[in-house]
């Protein structure tokens, strides 16, 4: 994966990405036991092109100079299927800015926090979603107070609560 | 007749403490026992993966217009 974040900072260097972090189950696997996962999902903030859209036209063309094909949404770079995702609300676009800057080996790169993690599975809500939050519990990596300022901030009161309940065994 | 069933709490206290275990590798040792879960996988595995989270993204990204081979991003 170093080769990879190598190829994803370089395009950071050149501009054609803004910030980027490290989500999904990569990230997760910072904190927990290792998942398995078919790709690597990038989120990003995409520079405006001239015209205001926000389009990701750019990254593919760019990667496609540097010889590495998209295939469906993923782009293949130095065997992983990296996906860039840009970010698509207030929640994700928080993460992103609130991002640690960690190493991989000797490559530098962001990852997103825990409980930004936490806050965007409990936004999401899939199955998936919530059986990994429940680990993110149970290896207790999660500062509650942190987790619940940020589902506060992003009006995630009634996905958090129904969580809970179902899933810490707390009473309300 | 009664029916006597093994206990198995050492074998789950064994899992658990498996798990544990991984939780507690670095990162980057992480990563490759992903990495080395992926290489078990069938060769297109990733492929139908894409489609199934393309359907799911559909319904949230709302920022992307971009269409790549046929996929939305």
């Amino acid at each position: 994966m170093e080769r990879a974040l190598a190829v994803i900072n370089q395009l950071e260097r050149d501009g054609v990405i803004g910030r980027y972090a490290i989500g999904g189950a990569v990230a997760a696997a910072r904190y927990i036991e290792p998942i398995q996962t078919y790709d690597l999902d990038v989120f990003v903030l995409l520079p405006a092109s001239p015209s205001g859209l926000l389009t990701i036209t750019p990254i593919y063309s760019h990667l496609m100079r540097m010889g590495y094909e998209p295939t469906a949404e993923f782009v293949i770079i130095e065997g992983w299927a990296v996906q860039f995702l840009p970010v698509y609300d207030g929640l994700t676009e928080e993460a992103l800015e609130q991002a640690i800057q960690v190493d991989f080996d000797s490559t530098p790169t962001r990852v997103f926090t825990a409980e930004h993690l936490a806050a965007i599975m409990v936004n999401t809500g899939r199955p998936k979603d919530h059986a990994r939050l429940v680990q993110f519990f149970e290896f207790d990596v999660i500062n509650q107070v942190i987790l619940e300022s940020i589902i506060d901030r992003h009006s995630l009161n009634a996905k958090w609560n129904s969580f809970r309940k179902r899933f810490l065994s707390e009473n309300e | 007749m009664q029916q006597f069933y093994p206990d198995i709490s050492d074998l789950l206290e064994a899992k658990a403490r498996r798990r544990r275990e991984l939780a507690a590798l670095t990162w980057e040792e992480k990563v490759r026992i992903i990495q080395r879960m992926q290489q078990l996988l069938p060769k297109d595995a990733w492929q139908i993966r894409s489609v199934q989270k393309s359907n799911w993204q559909l319904g949230k990204s709302h920022l992307v217009s971009d269409v790549v081979s046929g996929s939305i991003i």
